[in-house]
């Protein structure tokens, strides 16, 4: 049976006030960005710099409402809930991912940022190439950050896509709602459009999460009760336990893998990038768990959705629902509009990093046109279209499950290269494919699912695929170094690699 | 009458709040003795001094005990908590200074990578009891999580900052 509540022309109305709104913002940026600030745009920046980088001069607010505003997407507000709805204090793993991320931006990102300012680097495959001189790896890591930010950038569509639904519209006209707002917005504002609407976008979600998380309790008598009857329609766990026995080890390596993969993806990179120096990151990884705080509220609106007795077979729309059943309908259609919003500012940065990978790496001659990244830009969004209308939104999930699996074979060559280990390029390469091959095929043996069940000295488990992978990449990374260095044995140039890294 | 078993709720829920608080930083402080345990081969005793006291705790936590009986452990694991604090850092004071800037090192390592231990270490987590507000223990642990990573984060800036 499904509950399902249909919205009045109210809610209606203040979602297209809403979005329009955000929307003419972001594409209008250019005319009215130079009323904010009264310093003059910094001249030394090409204008490629500008719309892909938005000339690297984000304090630490910028880049705190950008970095957190497309990290946390619109997918996360329709999909953890999701996820806790269908199987309870499991789809919580999302928070102890977005807790330990952090630690882990302190101690890489501001190097990774140095590096990149000092060399002029836009994208994780310009600092590959720099680093280690190889045009092989450079596609490598290029091609894996578009493979897995495509269906990033079709879940927003979809994310988008789901909210028009609920306001009840049908058809192909809220997939074409959604793209062309999205088209609009990122050719005509570039980085600075979701910069500066990201605020727009935290206050809206805050207010709709906020509200959610005041209102439902009252509604159904205490966050004790609330928990009480979401225990009722959750399958039941021994003893006082909140997760069974076999879902510790894939919560927990869930979240250290996603943790890993989270900023090596291009989105997340260019927000990272785009920083005015080191110490805004460092301000950054301090002040950005604050987000984290609404993402487990997030994350409690799937429960409350049990206990406000929501019943619906297709789990995305278990938060459009509840929010249908519980507020005013003008204030659903806010709601709404807070999601779509929260849709449009990552999807645009998703768009524009995959644009700067195409322009600055996997084309070849380094093409530095405004007009061409736009036009790549484009073309990622009319790929991450076609990803939506061919493949159905189901396989779309399973396609951002896979390049979670691909983005983290990216891991060894950014990540471990910052430490003083050199590893040769053909080492890289050669974990990379490894990792990827034995990667996919293991989700692929498993029916796409993110665990792949280990056995090992008696001891058995479900490990996540993506951490099993890496650790095939780096042994065979690490293999292949010592290997090529054995090979190579003293010659000059691997003394004086030597003799580099002990200074 | 009403007035009386209003105060008494009051009280209770107040204990039950310092119960749940000194709970956590009892986890905390237990992850952080077993890292330096494990780092420099020393405070075994401790270690297992903390275990048993951290157990223990835990179970009078689960049933209802005397007021008295129940500050009685909560003086004892503090005092334990001070006595081992005090002795980490004469230790570390005692260092040479030209060790300070490796040192400075670990304890950024080791300010960063708590919150990893305490969280992928799931089964330290997956009880509902103690339930603060109504959230089960899995919950608001997890919860509280996020502004003692931003401390630490903070603190590991500062750390280095000064080395």
């Amino acid at each position: 049976m499904n509950t399902t509540t249909l919205p009045d022309n109210a809610a209606i109305g203040v979602f297209i006030v809403c979005f329009l709104a955000t929307i003419l913002l972001g594409s209008t940026v250019r005319l009215w960005r130079p009323f904010l600030s009264r310093r003059k745009a910094a001249s030394h920046h090409t204008e490629g710099e500008e719309w892909g980088l938005g000339g690297r001069e984000f304090g630490a607010w910028v880049t705190w409402f950008l970095v957190g505003g497309d990290f946390y997407t619109a997918y996360t507000v329709i999909a953890v809930p999701a996820l806790v709805y269908s199987t309870g204090g499991f789809g919580f793993f999302a928070l102890p991912y977005t807790i330990i991320v952090y630690p882990f931006i302190f101690a890489v990102m501001p190097k990774l940022w140095t590096i990149a300012r000092d060399g002029g680097h836009a994208t994780a495959a310009d600092i590959v190439r720099a680093r280690f001189g190889s045009r092989t790896l450079e596609l490598a890591v290029a091609l894996s950050g578009l493979i897995a930010v495509l269906p990033y950038i079709a879940l927003q569509l979809i994310g988008i896509r789901t909210v028009i639904e609920a306001l009840g519209f049908t058809g192909m006209l809220p997939l074409l709602i959604a793209f062309v707002s999205l088209a609009a917005y990122t050719w005509l504002g570039g980085l600075h459009a979701p910069a500066l609407t990201a605020f727009i976008k935290d206050v809206m979600i805050y207010i709709a999460v906020l509200a959610a998380v005041i209102i439902v309790p009252i509604h159904l008598g205490g966050y004790g009760a609330m928990f009480h009857s979401a225990a009722q329609h959750l399958p039941d766990t021994p003893d006082g336990h909140i997760l069974p026995q076999g879902q510790i080890m894939p919560y927990a390596t869930l979240a250290l893998s996603s943790a890993f993969a989270a900023f090596l993806y291009p989105h997340t990179l260019t927000g990272i990038l785009a920083a005015k120096s080191a110490d805004t990151i460092r301000q950054n990884a301090v002040f950005l768990p604050a987000y984290t705080i609404v993402l487990g509220l997030i994350a409690l609106l799937g429960l409350m959705a049990h206990a406000a007795g929501i019943v619906t077979t297709s789990s995305s729309q278990v938060v459009p629902q509840l929010f249908l059943a519980i507020f005013p309908s003008w204030f659903a259609g806010f709601c709404f509009a807070a999601i779509a919003v929260g849709a449009l500012v990552p999807a645009s940065v998703m768009a524009i990093g995959a644009a700067n990978l195409i322009m600055h790496n996997i084309l070849p001659r380094r093409a530095e046109s405004v007009t061409g990244s736009r036009l790549a830009g484009f073309g990622v969004k009319v790929g991450a279209l076609g990803c939506v209308v061919f493949l159905n939104a189901k396989f779309a999930i399973d396609l951002q499950l896979l390049g979670g699996v691909i983005i983290l074979q990216t891991f060894p060559a950014l990540i471990v290269g910052l430490l003083p280990v050199r590893l040769p390029a053909r080492a890289l390469i050669t974990g990379w494919v490894a990792g990827s091959l034995i990667g996919l095929g293991l989700c692929w043996m498993d029916g796409l699912k993110p665990v792949h069940p280990v056995a090992f000295a008696g001891f058995s488990a479900s490990v996540s695929t993506g951490l099993l992978a890496l650790g095939i990449n780096l042994a065979v990374t690490f293999t292949m170094a010592m290997a090529i260095r054995l090979a190579l044995g003293a010659s000059p140039s691997t003394l004086q690699h030597r003799q580099g890294v002990q200074r | 009458m009403l007035i009386e078993n209003h105060e008494d709720q009051t009280r209770c829920f107040l204990q039950r709040m310092a119960d749940c608080v000194i709970y956590f930083i009892e986890v905390i402080y237990f992850i952080y003795v077993i890292f330096t345990t494990a780092k420099g081969g020393i405070h075994l005793e401790i270690n297992c001094a903390m275990q048993q006291n951290h157990c223990a705790l835990h179970n009078s936590l689960n049933e209802i005990t005397e007021l008295f009986f129940h500050s009685g452990i909560k003086y004892f694991t503090f005092t334990s908590i001070m006595l081992t604090r005090g002795r980490t850092f004469q230790k570390h004071s005692t260092r040479p200074h030209q060790k300070n800037k490796k040192y400075g090192h670990m304890k950024k390592a080791l300010l960063l990578l708590l919150p990893f231990a305490g969280l992928l270490w799931v089964p330290l987590y997956n009880h509902s009891n103690p339930v603060l507000f109504g959230f089960p223990f899995f919950y608001w642990y997890q919860f509280a999580w996020v502004p003692v990573t931003s401390v630490l984060i903070w603190a590991a800036w500062k750390t280095e900052r000064q080395s």
